[in-house]
Formats: structure tokens, C-alpha cells, sequence
């Protein structure tokens, strides 16, 4: 039996990046907060300490900072044919736990969807006709516009301090930067990070080629940094452990560097961590939500009743979220009707492994986590599609983000992958060999959408999501078209050898992509098609918010992290201007 | 090379080399700065000769302040050498000269030295092996416990992460960038983190300047004083 607490106004279900900065912004604005975490609490002193964080075996490999997939995963088939199973170790993308969230072990790399990426399918209409996308594309626009956003975006750089060098502010184009980003009001709070060797030759190639290199915009930070919260950041060391692992330097913007010491200061805000929500309880008609129960660390249950839940977890554990709880009608992908777990999407990735022999080195264990030099010259709708016949893109990338012993090895195509010959490889070529990342977009399609295991549960009981995923052929040919740019832009930088490595089919849950799951609990301007509206909130629990990655329609190419935190302010506004002010459906 | 015939500081850098191995990093050969030696044993000789009787153009002989050996002055005022990062040395020698450390001792020393004589000398003192220092300086307990604090954990409050981040475990140094803390003289390290706090040693901005800035006198000294009683 649960025991029944007293109510508060608002709760956070998750504490990363969106719970921490909506908590903190509502418990400034007067209202009681509780912020509910499943995993511990943590901070950079002392738990992100070296030599300790410096393990790469337990954090790199073990995961040692992902949530535990003994009690709680995600069951995966790449077709609806298929029988899911559960993903036994995170492989593929790595859901964290703990406070903070996925913004402590993230590499910092912030980027802002295009202006064209938020009105994705009107655009491409517009440009290429109605009939130009493949048919099983389901690919929406938003609901909401860049220039909405724009401040938001802006506002996040600078809580986070964001190393970069402007491409385009006010609509003037700038040198140094991407010719191609979406207008910026001012320039980025820190200059951008120091140019490493690869990236240096990465930029002479792409020059000659006529393509538009620019600093990758990074999160870890060029130079210390107070941010308008008073909190203090330092300069990234280049210790190259960044992804995967917590800064012990207060030098990459996590919520613990840039926002929570301020939530955890207010009075009004309560952080209850080792609180696993098992749902939302909704109204006899549905129409409202009341509460949300949780078990705590002792398997003790509670009820935590709440005038408003901001469902704030990871992008596809908000689906789950909304899938236990019974708000909204679950997609169902034989009669498109049903919105929560529709429009899945992830991310397609590709590479190409430029190979140099012994006199150039590369030292690539001085890295950060975005430290890259960069092109979006087949980002987005940069170039024309139209011969193509595509939609989508990706940027391309030197993007060394480290060089630890255990993951990076890089050997030529035909290497044998373990013994002698091997290890004569890895020797020969680990301080030669520069990756490039093509980072590609994710299209919604008809067929990849989450929705409930009907055999599998949790250690709580609780079916597990499940995933249904493959690339769609769209973005095969997106891959492909990508990481043979990005083959010439190898063979360009001088490389003796250039395995070009396009994305395939079928998604395999155990070769690791991105972190940046999509979609489930998306927004839109039409309930008949989206789950919440252009302010995250339900279309049918009107106090239920659902803020994340949960909300793309589809996935652009560039990183999500700029983008959901535009959004969370986004909603952030419209929380404390209109809805407080008359609580409701604001659409 | 005969192990036995090494100096410390020589074997010292193969042990880190032989754990890199160890560690799958077999890929470190003769190319990268961990082992790299820009001297010859010959150069060895040429930078005891700078140490005991100065260099060619009039910079002072090291001993005089330093020691001969590199940590057996025990005034406390002038920094323990022996067995330092060479390259840390060369790069503060050049610091030196440049003024962005400011030592009224040691700018007319290091403009005098030229850039071969610098790593001469830095090899030289890099190859001795440092005594193990008896402190003499009796240190409050709860002191030397903020002090161990400071070096191992950092302190949240004033958003200060632990030395051993940079300065390595125990404060053994991370060569070849950054220099070892552990038994050094507590009064130069804590006039160094003043240093960095009143502007006259500019030369880590992006993470020393911070830190220093950060910590009260009384933590610098706790620091410094801990430091002190380490042995390497």
C-alpha cells in the first residue's frame, strides 16, 4: 500500500538536463518542487574524481554510469514480424541513471537544428514536391519555428558557456564559422576550443575541396567560464575522457557545473533520488493527472500527488512513461492510429578511417569530447536533394573524441580482428589513423515506433518497452551518399588508406551508434498526429508536460542536446507565463 | 640499455612505459614525449657542468640555490629539482625568460641559458634521484587532513577538484606536463600558489589561475604543508 505524501505543485520524473533546469526554474518562481531520480545522487566532488573516473574498464566498457539493465531495459526487433528481446547490456545507445542524467557522461557537443529542420515536411514539399519521400516516411514539421526558438537556444549556450565561433549572426554570415547554422542573435559565450592536428588537416582538405570547415561548437569548455547563474566553470584539460564518463574538472557543462547547486539551494526544491515513478495516476476521466507513484530504494511505495508532472526522463522512458500511465491512445503501425510511441527515430551513423603511415602523428589521447573541426556541407538541406533522391543528411567530421587503450584500435579493413597480426596493426597504427564521423539524420518511418512488451517486465513488474527499429532505405542512401563524401575528403587529407564505412542495414543493438534516441512522444500542432503540443504539454492530460528528445518528430543530423534544452525552455515560459497564470490546454 | 646502470629518473620513465605496454599502449615507440630523450649522455655531463659551475654565456651555477644534488637545500625557498620532468623544467626555464613567470631570480638565469643549455641542465637534474625529505615543520593535525582533502577529493563548496587529477596519485607528478607535488618544499609551493593568485606566474590560466583563486591562504598552506610530508 502506498503511502500517501503531502501534495507539492510541481514534479520532475527524472533529474538529468530538463529535470534540473525546469526544477530549478520553478522553484525560483515560487513553487514547491520535487524532483523525483531512480538513480543516487552524485557530484563532480567527490564522485567524478580521478585517478578513479579515469577507468575505463568500468566506465567505458562496463558502463559503470548507465542505468541497470537487470532491473529496468528495453526489448528490440528491427520488424514487427519479429519477437522482441531484451537488450541485456547497453550497447547500442547508453541510457545513464543518477543525477543528472545522460548530461554528466555526454561528450558536450551543441549544436541548433536548422531553421528547415523544424518544418521538415512542408519544406520538402515545398522544395521538391509532394511525392519526392519514400512512402513508408512518416516526417512531420514541428509545430514550432526556429525563430520561437532562437532565444532559447541562446540561452542555453550561455548557462553552459558553449566554446564555438559563430557561423551566422542576425543573418550575417561570419568567417570562421558554419556558413550553413541557423541565425544566432550573438556570438557564443567562449571562443571556440583550440584546433588539434587532425582537425588542422581535416581543414586544409576541405578547403581545397570548397566545403565550409568550422570549429565543432563544444560544451567542454576553451576558457574559464561564470555563467549567469554565478557558477563557475574551468577549461577543459584535453584528458580524453569525456563520453561515457564525468568531468572531474568543472570543465563540461553538466547539470551539476551549471545548474542544480542553484536548485539545491532553494528551499523550494526537494531532489528525492533513488525514486523509481512506476506511473502516473490519472483522474476518474482521465482528463487530469493526479499523482505519480514511486518505489523508493527500500521497495517502499508512495504516492507523490502533484498539480503539475513534467514527465523529464530519458526520450524513450518518457514513452514508457506515458505507455504505463494510459495518457494518450498508443500508436498501433497497421492502422496509423494512436500517437504515444509513434515516430521512433535515432540516428544514422557512418564513417571513414583515414590511414597514415608512421611520419604523421596523430596523438589522439589528447582529446575532448567536442574538439572536432567540421562540415555541414550535406547537413540538413544544404545541398540539393533532388538528384539524390533522399531526404536528410549528415555533418562530417574530425572528430577524435579520445584515445584509450581498450576502444581504440584502429586497424585497416581485411585485419584479423584478434592475435598477432592484430596487435602488429593496432601498433602500427594508433597514432597514424584519424576517424571521421559522419553524423547522419534519422527519418521517422510508418514502422519504427515504441509501444509495450507483452511478455517482458522490469524488476518492479511493469512490461518493458519495446523498440522496433531498422533504418529506413531512405537513410541507407543517405549513408551511403555521406560517408562517400566523406571518402574523398580522406583521400583529400593524404591518407595511404581510406576504408570508407557507410551505415547498413539492420540496426544491431550491439554496435553503439549515438545516445540519441527520438521520438515516442512527439510534438506537433495536430493531436490526430502528435502527443503534445508545441509546449510539450499532453494534448490529453493538459497538466502533464513531456520534455525531451520524446518530442522530435524526427531526428536532424547535428547532436540533440541544444535542441531539447530550446525546447525545455520553450516550455519553460510557457509553464510560468500562461499556464500558472490559467491552468489548462494552452493549444 | 642495462637497467642497473639507469638513473632513477631514467628508470622511472621506462617503468611508465613498460605499464603503458602492459596496458595494450604498445604502440608508444621511440616517437612520443613519454620516452623521448633530447639529450645524450654526453649532454648529461654538459648540464651537471651548468648545474655545478653555470652556463657558457654567465647564467649562475643551480647549486648555489638548488642544490647539487636538486633537493638537499632545505631552506625551503627554492624548489626540489631532482628527478622533475625535464620538460616541465625546460618549459619553465623558457617561462622564465619570457617574464610570463615572474622570478627576479630566475629571469636573468634562464635569458643567459640557451635553449640546448636548458635541456641539458633539466636532464641532468632529472636523472637524480631526489632524497627523501624529513620535514622538520610540525603541522596541526586537522590541517594536514584539509590538506589531504584538497589533494585527494577537491572541495565542492568552493568547486575546487582534487590535485591528484592533474598532479597524478599521491602527487607523483604526470609527466611530461605536470610536475610532481609530493615532498616538495611546502614553503615554495605554497608562494607558488600565490603566485598564480597575485598574477605573477601566469602560465597555466585556463586551470592553476582558477584553482588558486579559489583557495583560501589557510587552504593553500594546509595544501602546501601536506604536500610536504608525501613521500615519493
Amino acid at each position: 500500500m502506498a503511502t500517501k505524501l503531502k501534495s507539492v505543485d510541481v514534479v520532475t520524473i527524472g533529474v538529468g538536463l530538463t529535470g534540473a533546469i525546469l526544477g530549478k526554474e520553478l522553484a525560483e518562481h515560487g513553487l514547491k518542487v520535487v524532483g523525483l531520480e531512480r538513480g543516487g545522487p552524485r557530484d563532480t566532488v567527490p564522485d567524478f574524481q580521478s585517478p578513479n573516473m579515469h577507468d575505463e574498464l568500468r566506465f567505458a566498457i562496463r558502463k559503470g554510469l548507465m542505468s541497470d539493465n537487470v532491473k529496468e531495459t528495453i526489448t528490440a526487433r528491427n520488424n514487427v514480424s519479429e519477437t522482441a528481446l531484451p537488450m541485456r547490456r547497453w550497447e547500442s545507445f547508453l541510457p545513464a541513471t543518477g543525477v543528472g542524467g545522460a548530461a554528466v557522461h555526454w561528450n558536450g557537443q551543441t549544436f541548433r537544428f536548422h531553421v528547415s529542420d523544424f518544418k521538415m515536411k512542408s519544406h520538402i514539399e515545398q522544395r521538391y514536391g509532394k511525392k519526392f519521400m519514400d512512402g513508408d516516411l512518416r516526417i512531420q514539421d514541428w509545430g514550432v519555428t526556429y525563430d520561437e526558438l532562437e532565444t532559447h537556444f541562446d540561452r542555453f549556450e550561455y548557462l553552459c558557456g558553449t566554446s564555438g565561433t559563430a557561423g551566422n549572426v542576425k543573418g550575417k554570415v561570419q568567417a570562421g564559422g558554419n556558413p550553413f547554422e541557423a541565425w544566432r542573435s550573438r556570438a557564443y559565450p567562449t571562443p571556440a576550443q583550440k584546433e588539434t592536428y587532425f582537425g588542422a588537416l581535416f581543414r586544409k582538405a576541405v578547403v581545397d575541396l570548397g566545403y565550409h570547415p568550422y570549429p565543432q561548437p563544444s560544451s567542454n569548455l576553451s576558457q574559464p567560464y561564470t555563467n549567469p547563474e554565478g557558477l563557475r566553470m574551468n577549461a577543459c584539460v584535453f584528458c580524453g575522457y569525456c563520453e561515457r564518463f564525468a568531468c572531474e574538472h568543472f570543465a563540461k557543462s553538466s547539470p551539476q557545473t551549471m545548474v542544480l547547486p542553484k536548485a539545491l539551494a532553494n528551499k523550494n526544491y526537494e531532489l528525492r533520488t533513488g525514486a523509481q515513478v512506476l506511473k502516473i495516476n490519472l483522474d476518474s476521466d482521465k482528463k487530469k493527472a493526479v499523482s505519480v507513484t514511486y518505489v523508493d530504494n527500500a521497495g517502499r511505495e508512495f504516492e507523490q500527488p502533484a498539480d503539475l508532472i513534467l514527465v523529464t526522463a530519458f526520450a524513450v522512458n518518457n514513452a514508457r512513461m506515458m505507455l504505463l500511465s494510459g495518457i494518450g491512445k498508443p500508436y498501433d503501425p497497421q492502422t496509423e492510429t494512436g500517437t504515444i510511441g509513434k515516430n521512433y527515430a535515432y540516428q544514422t551513423m557512418s564513417s571513414a578511417q583515414v590511414f597514415y603511415d608512421e611520419s604523421v602523428n596523430i596523438n589522439p589521447f589528447m582529446a575532448s569530447g567536442a574538439n572536432g573541426t567540421m562540415i555541414d556541407d550535406f547537413g540538413g538541406d544544404n545541398f540539393d536533394h533532388g538528384p539524390h533522391k533522399f531526404v536528410g543528411g549528415a555533418y562530417i567530421g574530425a572528430i577524435g573524441t579520445h584515445g584509450r587503450p581498450i576502444e581504440f584500435h584502429p586497424t585497416p579493413p581485411g585485419t584479423p580482428q584478434w592475435g598477432l597480426e592484430w596487435k602488429k596493426a593496432v601498433k602500427k597504427h594508433y597514432n597514424h589513423t584519424i576517424a571521421l564521423n559522419v553524423h547522419g539524420s534519422s527519418s521517422a518511418s510508418r514502422w519504427n515506433y515504441l509501444d509495450l512488451d507483452p511478455t517482458y517486465k522490469d524488476a518492479w513488474g511493469l512490461p518493458l518497452l519495446r523498440m522496433t527499429f531498422d533504418f529506413p532505405d531512405n537513410d541507407i542512401r543517405m549513408a551511403e551518399f555521406c560517408a562517400g563524401k566523406a571518402k574523398g575528403i580522406g583521400d583529400k587529407m593524404g591518407g595511404k588508406l581510406v576504408a570508407a564505412f557507410p551505415r547498413k542495414k539492420s540496426w544491431n543493438t550491439m554496435v553503439y551508434q549515438t545516445t540519441h534516441t527520438t521520438g515516442g512522444v512527439i510534438m506537433g500542432a495536430d493531436p490526430k498526429d502528435s502527443a503534445v503540443n508545441k509546449y510539450l504539454q499532453s494534448w490529453d492530460c493538459p497538466n502533464v508536460f513531456v520534455v525531451g528528445a520524446s518530442a522530435f518528430p524526427q531526428n536532424a543530423a547535428y547532436n540533440p542536446t541544444g535542441t531539447v534544452a530550446a525546447l525545455t525552455y520553450f516550455a519553460l515560459d510557457a509553464i510560468k507565463n500562461k499556464y500558472l497564470k490559467n491552468p489548462g490546454a494552452l493549444v | 640499455m642495462k637497467m642497473p646502470s639507469m638513473t632513477n629518473g631514467r628508470l622511472q620513465r621506462v617503468i611508465v612505459v613498460t605499464l603503458l605496454m602492459g596496458m595494450g599502449w604498445s604502440v608508444f615507440s621511440a616517437e612520443t614525449p613519454v620516452i623521448k630523450s633530447a639529450v645524450t649522455e654526453a649532454d648529461l655531463s654538459a648540464g651537471e657542468k651548468i648545474a655545478t659551475a653555470g652556463g657558457a654565456n654567465g647564467a649562475t651555477a643551480c647549486f648555489a640555490c638548488h642544490g647539487a644534488k636538486g633537493s638537499e637545500n632545505l631552506t625551503g625557498a627554492f624548489p626540489r629539482i631532482a628527478g622533475q620532468s625535464p620538460f616541465y623544467m625546460v618549459t619553465q626555464l623558457k617561462d622564465f625568460a619570457s617574464g610570463l613567470r615572474k622570478s627576479e631570480v630566475m629571469e636573468p638565469i634562464a635569458k643567459a641559458l640557451s635553449e640546448q643549455e636548458m635541456h641539458n641542465v633539466s636532464e641532468f637534474y632529472a636523472s637524480l634521484t631526489p632524497e627523501v625529505l624529513k620535514s622538520a615543520k610540525k603541522i596541526a593535525a586537522a590541517d594536514l587532513k584539509r590538506g589531504e582533502l584538497l589533494a585527494k577529493t577537491g572541495d565542492m563548496k568552493l568547486q575546487v577538484q582534487a590535485c591528484a587529477n592533474c598532479h597524478g596519485p599521491g602527487g607523483i607528478g604526470m609527466a611530461p606536463a605536470i610536475p610532481f607535488l609530493a615532498g616538495q618544499f611546502s614553503t615554495y609551493t605554497d608562494a607558488q600558489l600565490k603566485a598564480w593568485k597575485s598574477g605573477t606566474r601566469k602560465n597555466s590560466p585556463g586551470q592553476m589561475l582558477e584553482i588558486a583563486n579559489r583557495l583560501s591562504e589557510k587552504d593553500m598552506a594546509a595544501l602546501s604543508a601536506y604536500f610536504e610530508q608525501v613521500k615519493r
